[in-house]
């Protein structure tokens, strides 16, 4: 399937399976209804390399809270159980206190209204507020959540975010070839990064937005000038 | 209808005039556009789905709410009538059940006024709404017309011609187009016009989806080509 | 339900129209009858009172079903617009306040009347209900501006069709006092004579409608079935309203359609205009019933 299938909402998307035997799953974007499967997105029709799973990619700057996925947040109210954070959602999402590596009634993270953080998505449903962990569930290890001290939050779409998880996209690794820095990126389009020096980290984020519309030899020349 | 007809413009009697979309030309809202028909422009922001105020909230569905502003001057009845049919419509066509307890808001801001305006806030709101990712069961078109006193039918009016006319009238079609999701018909008209006018728009609509079609293909190739080479 | 000791499990009329309430309505529309008792192409009975309010200019009481709308006729003397030296304005205004219906918030008013005070006031320009050039008073310097003022006090759906009859027969019945123009002066004086006192004295100028408009609404629902004259409930449930405004002749001055569903210029709206046909000589003979005795 080449990737250029562009759909608008109301078209029929021509989906099909490769495998007749499997069950054919549709993402973010499409919907199945009495005509067949129609798009409700504009995008461009992808399927994973199984060509079972089928999604729409298009553009979108608001998050939609889905289950397992990584965000980065900030902390708008605490109470007892619960720290409120913000997500970029329609509604907050719920972290609870004891949902961090290592922590017990006794020994729990005290995180002041402001601190942003790093976490995965644990309940996303659409008539409930979404609840997030800052640690892994099953092993009880940080698995890089957490708390995201210093750096700087940028906002960027919801597409760059996920184009950033391909390891195949050159921005990251062309500024990794530079300068030492730390990336969190958060699938609801904010990226937190960190370097030793508040000049580098302005620079790195403002080439990771810039990035979105290059191609792989605008982004060198890109890093290249910054560091010239 | 004599094709031989020419107007001030040098258009055909059943000649829309020059399109123009940009998508999300704005910084702030989750999804914009701007829709021209050559001299008249409208400009179009989306927000959500949102947090609403509890007393809007409806639980199994988004709430929808559009604000119009006109160009100049304070926003008046005509502007809630606007709204009014600008909401019911896509009340219609965005899958507000995928969203309950949600807000989404549609601004529409006259920028250039010149003649079936409330054409292209339709078509600026559908724009603007696909650029926001809202899903919809469909996207809507919408063209005008009018019928002047040599009862000839004139495709997409400018301000003159509606002026000047006998009756006006205003559509807008889902992208089967089989009939209008919404229409305004204003003036004195048979039933025969009426129909007329019905059909000219509907025919005329799909180069105006064919349009939107583009605009959005445009945008997205961007994208596409930084795929191919990764 | 025969049983007499009522089982928990029995759901009442009132709280399946409140959970279902599209389902509900399909149990009536599938017997051929509404759960008023109305068949689809029955309109509410329609009552016209005229010039009930002796201070006003003109006025009427209209009542369609549980609704009730007053509309009351004021004059004002002003200036006319430099592109248009002899028309007079009209301003028709509908208000919608809580006292007709729970569904409306004190305050600013709703999006709804806003929307019909709009209708209401292209039909009367562009729709040429009333030739605006009788408000002349004298060409430049003087015209009348008309404040039509419409309250609804019970609402029950299809404000529309009841705004446009009040407006309609109000404008009918309205008797404009003689304005003098002082040429001296360059001041106009108004006789101060009670316009409504239905004797035709000679103090009073009796206005024509040029084009008098009357409107039919209906409210389509799944499967093709058209109930006119929606009331409240019945616009909930609408899949698609549908107005016909039409003058006298049969000429259509208005088709307006919003909703969910694609049905203009089907079958549907074919219909409908036929349907409005037969309502506006319904029309005709009440506002003859309700015209005062010469």
């Amino acid at each position: 399937m080449s990737p250029a299938t562009i759909v608008l909402p109301g078209d029929s998307a021509p989906v099909t399976a490769t495998d007749p035997k499997q069950v054919v799953r549709l993402g973010p974007g499409l919907l199945q209804t009495e005509a067949g499967i129609q798009a409700v997105q504009a995008g461009y029709l992808a399927n994973n390399s199984s060509g079972n799973s089928w999604w729409i990619t298009g553009s979108k700057k608001r998050y939609v809270p889905a289950t397992g996925e990584p965000v980065v947040g900030t902390i708008i109210a605490r109470s007892a159980e619960y720290y409120k954070v913000d997500i970029g959602s329609a509604y907050s999402a719920l972290l609870p206190i004891l949902a961090f590596e290592g922590a017990t009634k006794r020994n729990r993270p005290n995180l002041a209204v402001g601190t942003v953080v790093y976490g995965r998505l644990t309940i996303a449903n659409k008539d409930m507020e979404p609840e997030m962990e800052c640690y892994n569930s099953n092993s009880g290890k940080a698995d890089g959540y957490g708390e995201l001290k210093e750096g700087l939050v940028v906002n960027c779409s919801l597409q760059l975010c996920q184009r950033l998880l391909n390891p195949n996209t050159p921005i990251l690794s062309l500024l990794g070839s530079k300068m030492p820095l730390d990336v969190a990126i958060g699938l609801n389009g904010r990226i937190w990064v960190f370097t030793k020096e508040p000049r580098l980290t302005i620079f790195a984020c403002n080439a990771i937005i810039n990035s979105e519309f290059m191609s792989q030899a605008q982004c060198q020349n890109l890093v290249h000038e910054l560091f010239v | 209808m004599t094709t031989t007809s020419i107007r001030p413009d040098g258009r055909q009697a059943d000649q829309i005039r020059p399109l123009e979309i940009v998508q999300g030309l704005l910084h702030r809202p989750d999804g914009s556009a701007q829709f021209a028909l050559d001299k008249t422009s409208t400009l179009a922001a989306v927000y959500g789905p949102m947090e609403i105020k509890i007393r809007d909230e409806k639980v199994d569905r988004a709430t929808i709410e559009v604000n119009y502003k006109p160009l100049t001057g304070q926003s008046g009845v005509r502007d809630r009538w606007v709204e009014f049919n600008v909401r019911r419509t896509f009340e219609g066509v965005v899958l507000t059940a995928l969203h309950p307890n949600t807000l989404i808001r549609i601004e529409l801001q006259e920028s250039r006024v010149h003649g079936s305006e409330i054409s292209a806030a339709f078509n600026a709101a559908t724009m603007a709404l696909m650029d926001a990712g809202v899903p919809m069961r469909t996207i809507v078109g919408s063209v005008s017309c009018a019928i002047d006193d040599q009862g000839t039918l004139l495709l997409d009016p400018t301000e003159h011609e509606i002026e000047t006319a006998t009756s006006f009238h205003i559509f807008a079609f889902d992208s089967e187009m089989q009939g209008a999701l919404f229409n305004d018909s204003i003036g004195s008209f048979t039933p025969e016009q009426y129909n007329a006018c019905h059909e000219i728009c509907r025919k005329s609509v799909s180069k105006i989806f064919s349009f939107m079609r583009t605009a959005v293909e445009k945008k997205l190739l961007t994208q596409v080509q930084q795929l191919q080479k990764e | 339900m025969s049983s007499s000791a009522p089982s928990p499990f029995v759901l009442s009329a009132a709280a399946f129209e409140k959970i279902a309430p599209e389902e509900y309505y399909k149990r009536f529309t599938s017997q051929k009858i509404r759960p008023d008792a109305r068949r689809f192409p029955a309109f509410r009975q329609t009552s016209v009172q005229i010039n009930s309010i002796s201070t006003a200019y003109g006025s009427s009481v209209v009542r369609q079903g549980n609704n009730m709308v007053i509309c009351g006729i004021k004059g004002e003397v002003a200036e006319p617009k430099f592109a248009t030296p002899k028309q007079g304005y009209v301003v028709p205004n509908l208000e919608l306040s809580p006292i007709c219906s729970a569904d409306f918030a004190p305050g600013a008013p709703s999006e709804l009347a806003q929307t019909i005070s709009h209708r209401l006031d292209q039909l009367v320009r562009t729709g040429h209900l009333l030739d605006l050039e009788q408000l002349c008073i004298v060409e430049g310097a003087a015209v009348w501006t008309l404040y039509v003022d419409i309250t609804c006090l019970a609402f029950d759906g299809n404000i529309l069709d009841a705004a446009l009859l009040a407006l309609t027969t109000a404008l009918q019945n309205t008797k404009l006092p003689r304005a003098t123009f002082h040429e001296e002066t360059s001041l106009i004086t108004v006789e101060p004579t009670s316009p409504s006192t239905q004797s035709a004295d000679s103090a009073t100028v009796a206005l024509t409608v040029a084009r008098p408009l009357f409107a039919a609404s209906f409210a389509c629902l799944p499967d093709g079935v058209i109930l006119a004259d929606p009331n409240a409930t019945e616009e909930k449930v609408a899949e698609t309203l549908v107005s016909i405004v039409l003058d006298t002749s049969g000429q259509l001055a208005h088709v307006w359609s919003h909703g969910k569903t694609a049905v203009a210029n089907s079958p549907t709206i074919q219909a409908c205009i036929e349907q409005a046909r037969q309502r506006v000589s319904e029309l005709q003979n009440i506002i003859q019933l309700a015209a005062p005795k010469a």
